[in-house]
C-alpha cells in the first residue's frame, strides 16, 4: 500500500522517461567515504537460532567487495529488562548474555564471521537466548576502543486466525511457466492504534536458508495500522507461491522505530533517479559512526500448502 | 528592518505632503492617449514622448497624464511599428487614440521589450513579446513562452526538460504564475516539458525577479505574469498551426463592432493518435495527450468602461497498462488539468482615478489510479481559489502617482483522498481537507523627486489565517499517532500570521541613457509546494502554512546600472542581488507526501541564501538583434536537521548561466535564429559508500543472501555535467507582402545541433549478481529536427 502510494509520481515518470529516454555508462567520481559500523541485530520470541547479531564494515562505492566486510572480535551483549513507569529501565545482569562468532552444527560447523550467536545453541537450544513478549532488550556492542548501544522491545504477538490461497495467475520466465498463487493472512488488528507488523515466510525454495535475510518478505506491505485500526484484515501478498508448496509464515509485530528502520530501508533499496531524493537508513543505533537496527520480534506462525 | 521601514514611513509622508500640494494646480487637464495597432489591438508599453519628454503606456496601452494648456508634439513608438507623430493642443480634458502600423521586418526581430528599462523604476525585469518568442528554436517547434524566459538572467530552468522556474535561489513554488492576474498553481504538461500556455493565446509574458512592486504578493521570488492577447473588434480571423506533437486553432472577432471582440484558442497533442496509428498492437489502450482552451473577451462599455473576461481549461489524460497472458497486471490512469476564470472591471473614474476590480476562480484537480493483479490504488487531490482583487491608482499630477488596493482568497485544499486494496482489503484514507483565508492590502507612491531621482514606495500588509471545519490527528515524536484528534468548526482559527511587506525602488537618472537603480523587498509566502523530487507531478500538493509550517519569508536587495549607447542599438544591464530567505521547507529523506493525514510529520525547516551578478546586453535594431545573458551566482541551504547543520549548496545553484539569443534577417523571405545555453551542471547528494544489509545465508550452496544500501555523506556535493546545447531556426514566409487575407509561414528547427548528451539524470547501478559498480547517465534529447506550419486568414 505505501509503494502504491509512491507510484503515482515515480509510475508516470518512469513510464515517461521509459519512452523516451536514452543511457549510456558514464563515469561518476565519488568522494572517499568516511567507514561505518554496520548493525543488524534481533531478538525474537520464537526462533532462537534466528536471534543473532552481524557486524560489518561499509566500504567507498568502487570497492570491489560485494559481500559483507566482517567485523570480527567485538563483544556483544544482549540484556533482558523491563520498562518502568517513570519510563528508565531496569536491566536483568543476569540475563546479560554474550554473542560470539561460531561454528554451529546447523551450519555444518562453518564458521561465519562478523556473525555473533548465543554460541549455548551449539549445546543446548532450549537454554539459548530467546526474547519473551513485554520485555525490552539491550544490545551492548565493543569494537575498535568505541561503544554502540541499542534498546528494543519484544511486543505482545498478533494472533493469525487463518491463511488462505487464491489469485492464482501464471508466472512465465525464461524457462518455466507455472501456475503459482497469493496468500492471504487474516488477523484482527488491536485496538490500539499505531500497531505495525513486518511478514516473512520460508517456502520450499528458502527452507534450507538461514536468516531474516534469506526467508521471503514482501518488502512493499510493511504496514501501520493507521488506517486500518482495530479492523479485522485480510491482507494479501502480491507475491506468488508455488502450487502445493507448503509455507510457514511468520507475522512479526514490532515497535514504531523498528518500522521506521525497515520502511527507510524499504525505501533506500528502490531509491534511484531524479524522482526521488537518496534515503538515509532511521538507525536505532547510537554510538560514533554507525548504521543499523537492532530489531525486536514478536513472532506468530502458521503454516499453510498452497492450494 | 525597523531602519527601513522608518525609511520608507518618511516617503509615504513626504509623498502625502508633495499630493497635497499638487492637487493645487487644478488648471491642468487631463491627456489620455490610447494606442492601438491597425486591427484595434492595443499596444502595449508603448514609448510616448510628449514634447520630448519620455512616457510609457502601461501593458493594455493607455497613459494618462496631466498637462497644461497649449501645443504638444507626440512622438509614439513600440517595438515591431512605425512611430507615429501628432501635433495637438490642449484646452481642456483630451482623448485621442493613435494607431501604429506594424513593421513586419521588425516584428520578426527577438528583442526584449527594454527599450525603457533605462529610464524605468522597476529593477530586475523582463518583458518578451509572443511574436518575438515565436521565432525562437524550441523543441519539436512547439512554443512556449515559460521555456523562454529561462534564456534570461537570473531565470533558470532544472535542467533538460524541466519546467520548475528557480528565480535568484528561489524555488519552484516560490514564482507568482498570474495568466491575466490569475494564479495558476499548476502551469506544466507533461511533467514540465511544456508549460500550459498556448503560444497563440499570449500576448506578452514579464517576469520581475526583484524589486516587486507592492500590488504582488504570495510568493518569495519572482512574478510571472502570462498576458493573453485582446480579440480582432473588425472582423473574424482564424490562424493556426500544424506541428509534429501538437495543432493548434485561433479564432477570433467582434462580438459588437468596435465595442466587443473574443478570441479561443485551442491545442492537442496527438503522440497518441500517431503511435496506434503506426503501432496498434503494440500501443493498446497506452496512450498520453494533452489539450488546453484559452479564451478572452472583453467589452469596452464606454470611453471610461471596459469588461474583460479570461478563461482557461485543460487536461492531461495518461493511461499506461502492462500487458501480461494473463490480461492486464498493471493499469495506470491519470487525468489532471486546471480550470480558470477571470472577470475584470477596469474604469477611469476622472482625470485623476482609475481602477480595476477582478473576480476569479481558479481550479487544479487530479484523478488518478493504478491497479495491479491483487492490488489497487485510487487518490485525487485538488485545490480551489476563489479571490477578489480591487487596485486604484491616483494621478493628482505628473511627477507623482498612488496605487493602492486589496486582494482576499479564499483557499480550499483537497489533499487527498485515496482508496488502496489488497486482495479484499481495503484502505480507504481522506485526508481532512482544509481551508485557509489570505488577504493583503497595499499602498505605493511613484515620485518624481528631482528630475533625475524617482522614488517608488510600497508597503503591503498581508494576512494569512487557516481555519475549520478540519480534523486533526495528534501524532507522537516518532510518527506514530498518539490516538488524539483536534477538531475545529467552521471558521475557526487554526494558525493565523500576518505581516508587512515593504518595498522600495530608486532610480537615478544619468547623462547619455543611463541610470542606476537600487531595491529593497521583502516578501512572504504563505503556502508551499510538498514535492520531494527534482521533476514537478500533477500529485505535487500545495500546502498551507499552520501552527508548525511557518510562512516562507524573503529580503532582497537589487543594485543595478542600465546603459544606452549606439544610437539606441544597444543595451547594456547590470545587476547584483543579494537575497535571504527563512522558513525553508524541505521533506525528510523518504518522507510520504501522499495521503498522509501527518505530512507536517514529515517537514523539516530551514533557512536560504542567494547572491550573484547579472548581465545583460542587447542588441535591439538591426539584421542582427539579440541578447546575450550572463549570471554568476550562488544559491544554498542551511537546516539544522541536514548535512550536520552546515549550509550546502540549493540542488539548483549554477555558478554559471551563459545565454545567446540571436535573430537574423536573412531576407524578405527568409530569417533565421539561434539559441545557444550554458550551465554549470546541478548539485547533487551521490552516494560515498555501501553496505549490505538484511543478510542472511544459502547453507546449502554457502552463499550470502543480501542487500547493497547506498551510504550518503555532504548534501549536494556533487556536480552533475554542465549543461549546454545550441539550438537553431529558420522561419520561411512563401509571400511576405501578399495583400491576400491568407497567409502562412514554415518554421524549421534543430535542437540540440551538435547531439550534446546533456544528463536528465545520473545514477550507479550495483549489479549484485554480476557484480558489478557503473555509473550510467539517462538523457532524453538528441538533435531533433522540428517543423511548424502557422497560418491566418
Amino acid at each position: 500500500m505505501k509503494l502504491a502510494k509512491s507510484y503515482i509520481p515515480v509510475f508516470l515518470a518512469f513510464a515517461m522517461v521509459a519512452i523516451i529516454s536514452c543511457e549510456r555508462n558514464f563515469d561518476i567520481v565519488l568522494k572517499d567515504n568516511q567507514p561505518q559500523l554496520i548493525v543488524e541485530a534481533y531478538i525474537n520470541n520464537e526462533l532462537p537460532l534466528y536471534n543473532y547479531v552481524i557486524l560489518g564494515r561499509s566500504q567507498n562505492y568502487y570497492d570491489p567487495g560485494f559481500e559483507n566486510l566482517p567485523v570480527t572480535g567485538a563483544t556483544v551483549t544482549i540484556t533482558e529488562g523491563t520498562l518502568l513507569a517513570n519510563n528508565s529501565y531496569q536491566w536483568n545482569a543476569a540475563s546479560k548474555k554474550q554473542l560470539k562468532e561460531a561454528r554451529l552444527p546447523q551450519f555444518g560447523n562453518v564458521l561465519l564471521p562478523g556473525v555473533y550467536f548465543d554460541t549455548t545453541l551449539a549445546t543446548n537450544q532450549a537454554n539459548a537466548l530467546m526474547g519473551t513478549p513485554g520485555k525490552h532488550y539491550l544490545l551492548e556492542i565493543e569494537t575498535g576502543g568505541k561503544r554502540h548501544t541499542s534498546i528494543t522491545a519484544v511486543l505482545l504477538p498478533l494472533t493469525i486466525d487463518s491463511l488462505t490461497s487464491g489469485y492464482h495467475f501464471i508466472d512465465e520466465d525464461e524457462d518455466t511457466t507455472q501456475t503459482k498463487a497469493r496468500l492471504t493472512v487474516h488477523f484482527k488488528d488491536p485496538d490500539t492504534i499505531g500497531n505495525t507488523q513486518l511478514y516473512y515466510w520460508r517456502t520450499y525454495n528458502t527452507g534450507d536458508n538461514f536468516g531474516w535475510g534469506a526467508l521471503g518478505t514482501n518488502r512493499f506491505t510493511p504496514n501501520t495500522d493507521d488506517l486500518v485500526n482495530g479492523q479485522y484484515m485480510h491482507l494479501t501478498h502480491s507475491n506468488g507461491f508455488v502450487l502445493n508448496d507448503s509455507v510457514n509464515y511468520y507475522m512479526v509485530n514490532v515497535e514504531r522505530k523498528v518500522y521506521n528502520f525497515w520502511d527507510s530501508f524499504n525505501k533506500a533499496r528502490q531509491n534511484a533517479g531524479p524522482f526521488s531524493t537518496p534515503v538515509k537508513l532511521q538507525s536505532t543505533i547510537s554510538g560514533e559512526n554507525v548504521i543499523g537496527c537492532f530489531s525486536g520480534f514478536s513472532v506468530s506462525t502458521k503454516t499453510i500448502i498452497i492450494r | 528592518m525597523g531602519k527601513t521601514n522608518r525609511k520608507v514611513s518618511s516617503l509615504l509622508v513626504l509623498g502625502l505632503l508633495l499630493m497635497s500640494n499638487a492637487v493645487l494646480y487644478a488648471q491642468n487637464h487631463n491627456l489620455t492617449i490610447k494606442v492601438l495597432d491597425s486591427v484595434q489591438l492595443p499596444v502595449g508599453n508603448a514609448t510616448i514622448k510628449i514634447n520630448f519628454k519620455s512616457r510609457f503606456a502601461d501593458s493594455t496601452g493607455i497613459i494618462s497624464t496631466l498637462l497644461t494648456k497649449g501645443k504638444y508634439r507626440i512622438v509614439v513608438s513600440a517595438v515591431g511599428h512605425y512611430t507615429a507623430t501628432h501635433n495637438i493642443t490642449i484646452n481642456s480634458d483630451t482623448t485621442i487614440q493613435v494607431f501604429l502600423r506594424s513593421r513586419e521586418s521588425l516584428l520578426q526581430n527577438v528583442v526584449v521589450s527594454a527599450k525603457r528599462n533605462i529610464m524605468r523604476n522597476q529593477i530586475s525585469v523582463h518583458s518578451l513579446e509572443m511574436a518575438q518568442i515565436q521565432k525562437l528554436p524550441v523543441i519539436l517547434g512547439e512554443v512556449d513562452p515559460l521555456k523562454t524566459i529561462t534564456l534570461l538572467p537570473g531565470v533558470k530552468n532544472g535542467g533538460e526538460a524541466s519546467a520548475g522556474i528557480y528565480v535568484r535561489g528561489g524555488g519552484p513554488d516560490q514564482n507568482l504564475v498570474l495568466l491575466d492576474g490569475i494564479p495558476v498553481y499548476n502551469p506544466n504538461h507533461l511533467l514540465g516539458f511544456f508549460s500550459v500556455f498556448n503560444g497563440d493565446a499570449v500576448k506578452n509574458i514579464e517576469v520581475i525577479k526583484g524589486g516587486m512592486p507592492a500590488e504582488y504578493g504570495g510568493r518569495l521570488s519572482s512574478v510571472i505574469a502570462v498576458n493573453t492577447r485582446d480579440g480582432n473588434k473588425d472582423s473574424v480571423k482564424a490562424s493556426g498551426g500544424i506541428g509534429l506533437i501538437s495543432s493548434r486553432l485561433s479564432l477570433e472577432g467582434p462580438l459588437l463592432k468596435k465595442r466587443s471582440s473574443f478570441v479561443i484558442s485551442a491545442r492537442r497533442t496527438y503522440i497518441d493518435q500517431v503511435a496506434r496509428l503506426i503501432a496498434p498492437d503494440s500501443i493498446g489502450s497506452n496512450g498520453y495527450f494533452f489539450y488546453d482552451i484559452n479564451a478572452k473577451a472583453d467589452y469596452i462599455i464606454n470611453n471610461n468602461n471596459a469588461l474583460y473576461l479570461t478563461f482557461y481549461t485543460g487536461k492531461d489524460d495518461f493511461t499506461f497498462a502492462d500487458n501480461d497472458n494473463d490480461g492486464p497486471s498493471r493499469e495506470f490512469n491519470a487525468i489532471w488539468g486546471n480550470t480558470i476564470i477571470g472577470l475584470t472591471w477596469k474604469q477611469q473614474l476622472n482625470k485623476y482615478w482609475k481602477h480595476e476590480l477582478s473576480v476569479v476562480r481558479n481550479d487544479f484537480n487530479l484523478n488518478s489510479q493504478i491497479k495491479f493483479s491483487t492490488n489497487g490504488f485510487v487518490f485525487s487531490s485538488g485545490l480551489t481559489d476563489h479571490q477578489v482583487k480591487n487596485d486604484w491608482v491616483y494621478t493628482p499630477a505628473n511627477w507623482i502617482r498612488w496605487k493602492g488596493g486589496f486582494q482576499y482568497t479564499w483557499h480550499s485544499f483537497r489533499p487527498g483522498a485515496g482508496n488502496s486494496t489488497a486482495g479484499v482489503q481495503e484502505f480507504k484514507s481522506q485526508i481532512n481537507d482544509q481551508y485557509a483565508r489570505e488577504a493583503a492590502g497595499y499602498v505605493s507612491t511613484d515620485i518624481n523627486v528631482t528630475t533625475r531621482l524617482n522614488v517608488i514606495a510600497g508597503l503591503r500588509y498581508s494576512y494569512f489565517n487557516q481555519v475549520g471545519p478540519t480534523e486533526r490527528v495528534i501524532y507522537g515524536p516518532d510518527g506514530a499517532p498518539t490516538g488524539e484528534t483536534e477538531y475545529f468548526k467552521r471558521g475557526e482559527r487554526i494558525a493565523r500570521y500576518h505581516y508587512p511587506e515593504p518595498r522600495i525602488n530608486l532610480l537615478y537618472k544619468l547623462p547619455e541613457a543611463a541610470s542606476l537603480k537600487l531595491s529593497y523587498t521583502r516578501t512572504i509566502q504563505y503556502l508551499h509546494l510538498a514535492t520531494t523530487s527534482a521533476a514537478t507531478f500533477p500529485s505535487d500538493l500545495w500546502v498551507p502554512a499552520s501552527r508548525l509550517i511557518q510562512p516562507g519569508k524573503a529580503e532582497q536587495i537589487a543594485a543595478g546600472y542600465f546603459k544606452g549607447f549606439g544610437n539606441g542599438k544597444y543595451e547594456l544591464n547590470v545587476e547584483a542581488y543579494y537575497k535571504t530567505m527563512t522558513n525553508q521547507l524541505e521533506f525528510k529523506p523518504g518522507a510520504r507526501l501522499l495521503l498522509n493525514q501527518n505530512i507536517e510529520g514529515e517537514m523539516i525547516f530551514g533557512s536560504g541564501k542567494a547572491y550573484g551578478i547579472e548581465l545583460f546586453l542587447q542588441k535591439k535594431t538591426g539584421k542582427l538583434t539579440g541578447w546575450i545573458g550572463y549570471t554568476l551566482s550562488r544559491a544554498e541551504r542551511t537546516f539544522t536537521d541536514m548535512n550536520e547543520g552546515k549550509a550546502f549548496p540549493y540542488r539548483y545553484d549554477r555558478t554559471h548561466d551563459v545565454s545567446v539569443v540571436a535573430n537574423y534577417n536573412l531576407g524578405k523571405k527568409w530569417e533565421a535564429s539561434a539559441v545557444f545555453v550554458y550551465g554549470t551542471g546541478n548539485a547533487l547528494t551521490m552516494p560515498t559508500g555501501r553496505f549490505v544489509y538484511s543478510l542472511g545465508y544459502n547453507v546449502r550452496d554457502q552463499e550470502p543472501i543480501f542487500t547493497n544500501i547506498s551510504q550518503y555523506d555532504k548534501i549536494n556535493d556533487y556536480r552533475m555535467p554542465a549543461y549546454h546545447r545550441f539550438d537553431i531556426a529558420f522561419t520561411y514566409t512563401p509571400k511576405p507582402h501578399s495583400t491576400k487575407r491568407f497567409k502562412s509561414n514554415w518554421v524549421f528547427s534543430l535542437y540540440n545541433v551538435y547531439n550534446r548528451r546533456n544528463p536528465y539524470f545520473i545514477y550507479i547501478d550495483v549489479d549484485e549478481d554480476d557484480r558489478t559498480v557503473q555509473g550510467k547517465q539517462v538523457f532524453l534529447f538528441p538533435v531533433l529536427p522540428g517543423v511548424t506550419w502557422n497560418f491566418k486568414f
